[in-house]
C-alpha cells in the first residue's frame, strides 16, 4: 500500500500508482467554517484542517502557501509587491536600500517604499467579511503602480533584493505534511515578471491598457525584475522539495493565449530546465478558463496543472484535457466547486456527475483527484466524504471506467 | 453617410484621437449623432466583439477599443440628450457585496456598451439596497451582477428577492453571470439570463427584445 504522498509523486511523474491519488483543498472551508462555528458537528470547534482532511481520508493539499497564518508582521508585509517571508517557504527575499513605511488604519495597512530613486506605496485590506469568508488572502486596494514614474522606483526595489534559501524552514513544512502529501515549494503567485506586473501592480483593466500606454515602461521593468526571478529559480532548484509552484490563474481571457506564449511560457520553460535534471517538478496553479490555453500547457514544461477545473463551471471537459496534455502533463482538480454545493448541483446530479468524471479520468494515469480550486464555505460536508467511498470503490489503478455505472 | 469601416480600424488600434476626429468629421458633414452611433460605432464594436468571439483579438484589443468608444460617445451624449430610443436599453451593473473582483464585470460593461446598451456601473460590493435603490433611481432594462467566488454569488439571490420586496422585479430583468455562476444556479435563484462569457452577453441581452 502506497502512501498519499507516494501515490501523488508517482501520478505526477507519470508513473502508476496502486490507487487514484484524492486530495481535496479545504482550507477556504475550514477558515470559514471554523471562525463561523459551523464545522460538522462531530469535530471540536477547534479541529484542525489536518485533523479534518485525515477524517475525509484523502491526501493533504499542500499546494498554496498559508499566505495568513503569519509568524511575524515582516511574513507578508509586502504582498503589495507580491513576495512573502511565509512559514514553509524555501528562500527569503530581503529588500536592500528600500525604507519601508507602514501605516495601519482599521481593516488597512498602506505601505509605502522609499528608494534613491523614488517612492511607491499601496494599501491592502483585510475585512471582517473576508474573515467571515475564509478568504484566504488580503487583497490589494491600492497597487502600486500609480503612474509612469513608478515602473521604475518598482524597478529599482525588485532590482537590489536578495534572495536567501531558507530550506530549514521548507523542511520544518516538509516534516509536517510527512506522508501526506508533497509540500510544494513557493516560487510566486505569478510566473515571471511581466505575469507579476499584471498580477501585483496594476489593477486588472489598467494593466491592459497600461500595455498600450507605457510599453517601454513595462519591458523596463520586466528587464529590472527578471534577476529576482533567476535568483528564486536557482535557489527552488537546489531545494530539498520534489515539487515546486510557480504560477497561477491561467485563464484563457485574462492570461489570453499570445500573453501566455510570450510572457508566462518562457519563464516556465526557463524553471522547468532547471527543475528537471535535479528530478523535481513544476506545479502550476490552473483554476480559469484553460480552454484556448490546452495546446500550450503541454509545451510549458509544466508538470502538474493544479486546480484544473472542467465543466460546468468551465468549457472543457477532462476527456478533452486528457487528449490535449497528451500524457505530458499530470491533472490535479477536476471536481468543480460547484459540484459541492446543493444549490447549484442536487444529490442524485452529484452522484452521476462525480461517476461520470471518475469514468473520464479511468484508466487514471497523470491524475491526481482535488477540489477546483477549493471547497467553497457552504459545501455540503458529506459530498467530501461519499467522493473518498466513490475512490475507494472504483479508484484502483488501472481504474475500469466501465464498472462505474455497472452498479 | 457612415459607415462602421471608418471606426473600425482606430477603434481596434486603441486610437482615440482618431476615433474622436472621425465623429466630430461626421458631425460636421450633418450627420445625426443617433446615425453616427447606430451605424458607425456600434457596428463597428459588433465587429471588434465578433472578432473577440473569434479569439482574433485578445482582452488588451477591446479595452482599448471600448476606451476609444467612450471618448467618442463623451462628444455625442451631450448632443443625445433630447432624443430618446437611440441606444438599446440601459443596463445596471455590479460585482456583488463582498467580491471586489472587476475585470470580468468590466468587460461585460464594456461589451455592453459596444453593443449600444448604456451601462450604469456600480462598481464592485455592490450591496443588495445599493442594487435596489439603482434600480428604483435610474429604472433600468436589466440588472447584471457578477461574482468570481462561491462564498459570494448567493448575494444574486438575496438581491433578487429584495427587488422583489420593493416591487421592482417586474420591472426589470436580472441576468447573472461568473466564474462559480452556472444556467442552473442562475435558474435557482430566479434570474432571467445567463451569460457563461462576455462574449455572449450582448446576444443575450438583445434576446430579450
Amino acid at each position: 500500500m502506497m502512501t498519499d504522498k507516494e501515490r501523488m509523486l508517482r501520478a505526477a511523474r507519470g508513473e502508476w500508482a496502486d490507487w487514484l491519488p484524492w486530495v481535496p483543498r479545504i482550507d477556504l472551508w475550514h477558515n470559514s467554517n471554523a471562525r463561523r462555528g459551523t464545522l460538522p458537528e462531530k469535530y471540536p470547534r477547534n479541529a484542525s484542517l489536518d485533523e479534518i482532511a485525515t477524517d475525509i481520508g484523502g491526501g493533504f493539499h499542500k499546494i498554496v502557501p498559508e499566505f495568513l497564518e503569519i509568524r511575524t508582521p515582516e511574513d507578508n508585509i509586502d504582498r503589495g509587491l507580491g513576495i512573502y517571508r511565509l512559514q514553509g517557504m524555501a528562500y527569503r527575499p530581503e529588500l536592500i536600500g528600500v525604507d519601508r513605511e507602514v501605516k495601519t488604519d482599521g481593516d488597512a495597512t498602506t505601505v509605502t517604499y522609499h528608494t534613491p530613486v523614488g517612492s511607491v506605496s499601496c494599501r491592502i485590506l483585510y475585512t471582517d467579511e473576508m474573515r467571515r469568508a475564509g478568504a484566504s488572502i488580503t487583497w490589494i486596494d491600492e497597487h502600486l503602480i500609480k503612474e509612469p514614474k513608478d515602473y521604475r522606483t518598482v524597478g529599482y526595489i525588485f532590482r537590489h533584493i536578495k534572495v536567501i534559501p531558507d530550506y530549514d524552514n521548507y523542511r520544518a513544512y516538509q516534516r509536517k505534511v510527512s506522508d501526506r502529501g508533497f509540500a510544494a515549494a513557493f516560487a510566486n503567485l505569478s510566473a515571471g515578471p511581466m505575469h507579476h506586473i499584471m498580477k501585483e501592480f496594476l489593477d486588472a483593466t489598467a494593466f491592459y491598457l497600461e500595455m498600450h500606454d507605457h510599453a517601454k515602461e513595462m519591458r523596463g521593468l520586466c528587464e529590472e525584475m527578471e534577476p529576482y526571478f533567476d535568483q528564486v529559480f536557482r535557489v527552488l532548484a537546489d531545494s530539498p522539495a520534489e515539487v515546486v509552484f510557480s504560477g497561477a490563474n491561467f485563464d484563457e481571457m485574462i492570461t489570453y493565449p499570445p500573453f501566455f506564449r510570450d510572457h508566462i511560457m518562457p519563464d516556465l520553460q526557463k524553471l522547468a530546465d532547471l527543475l528537471h535534471p535535479r528530478g523535481k517538478l513544476l506545479l502550476c496553479h490552473c483554476d480559469g478558463e484553460n480552454k484556448g490555453l490546452l495546446d500550450l500547457i503541454p509545451e510549458s514544461g509544466m508538470d502538474i496543472a493544479e486546480a484544473l477545473c472542467p465543466q460546468p463551471m468551465t468549457k472543457v471537459t477532462i476527456s478533452e484535457v486528457k487528449k490535449a496534455f497528451r500524457g505530458k502533463v499530470t491533472i490535479f482538480g477536476g471536481v468543480p466547486s460547484v459540484a459541492l454545493m446543493e444549490e447549484s448541483m442536487p444529490d442524485a446530479e452529484f452522484e452521476t456527475f462525480i461517476r461520470g468524471l471518475l469514468n473520464e479520468i479511468a484508466p487514471g494515469d497523470r491524475f491526481i483527484l482535488g477540489i477546483s480550486d477549493t471547497t467553497p464555505p457552504d459545501a455540503k460536508f458529506e459530498r467530501l466524504l461519499r467522493i473518498t467511498e466513490m475512490v475507494r470503490e472504483w479508484g484502483e489503478l488501472p481504474m475500469k471506467g466501465e464498472a462505474i455505472f455497472s452498479v | 453617410m457612415i459607415d462602421k469601416v471608418q471606426f473600425l480600424e482606430p477603434l481596434l488600434a486603441g486610437n482615440t484621437e482618431t476615433v474622436v476626429k472621425r465623429t466630430k468629421e461626421a458631425l460636421e458633414a450633418g450627420i445625426l449623432p443617433e446615425s453616427v452611433i447606430k451605424d458607425g460605432l456600434i457596428p463597428a464594436m459588433g465587429v471588434v466583439g465578433e472578432k473577440f468571439r473569434n479569439c482574433e483579438i485578445y482582452i488588451p484589443e477591446v479595452l482599448l477599443a471600448a476606451r476609444s468608444m467612450h471618448g467618442a460617445m463623451a462628444v455625442l451624449k451631450p448632443l443625445l440628450a433630447r432624443s430618446e430610443g437611440t441606444l438599446a436599453g440601459l443596463v445596471v451593473i455590479g460585482t456583488v457585496k463582498g467580491d471586489l473582483h472587476d475585470i470580468g464585470k468590466n468587460l461585460v460593461g464594456m461589451m455592453m456598451e459596444g453593443g449600444g446598451f448604456e451601462v450604469v456601473d456600480l462598481g464592485i460590493d455592490v450591496s443588495v439596497e445599493r442594487f435596489v435603490e439603482a434600480v428604483r433611481t435610474h429604472k433600468p432594462a436589466f440588472v447584471a451582477m457578477s461574482a468570481l467566488l462561491t462564498t459570494t454569488m448567493k448575494e444574486m439571490k438575496q438581491t433578487i428577492l429584495a427587488l422583489e420586496k420593493a416591487g421592482l422585479r417586474g420591472q426589470v430583468r436580472v441576468i447573472v453571470g461568473g466564474a462559480p455562476v452556472t444556467e442552473r444556479f442562475a435558474k435557482e435563484i430566479g434570474a432571467d439570463g445567463f451569460a457563461p462569457d462576455a462574449t455572449s452577453v450582448v446576444a443575450m441581452l438583445k434576446s430579450f427584445a
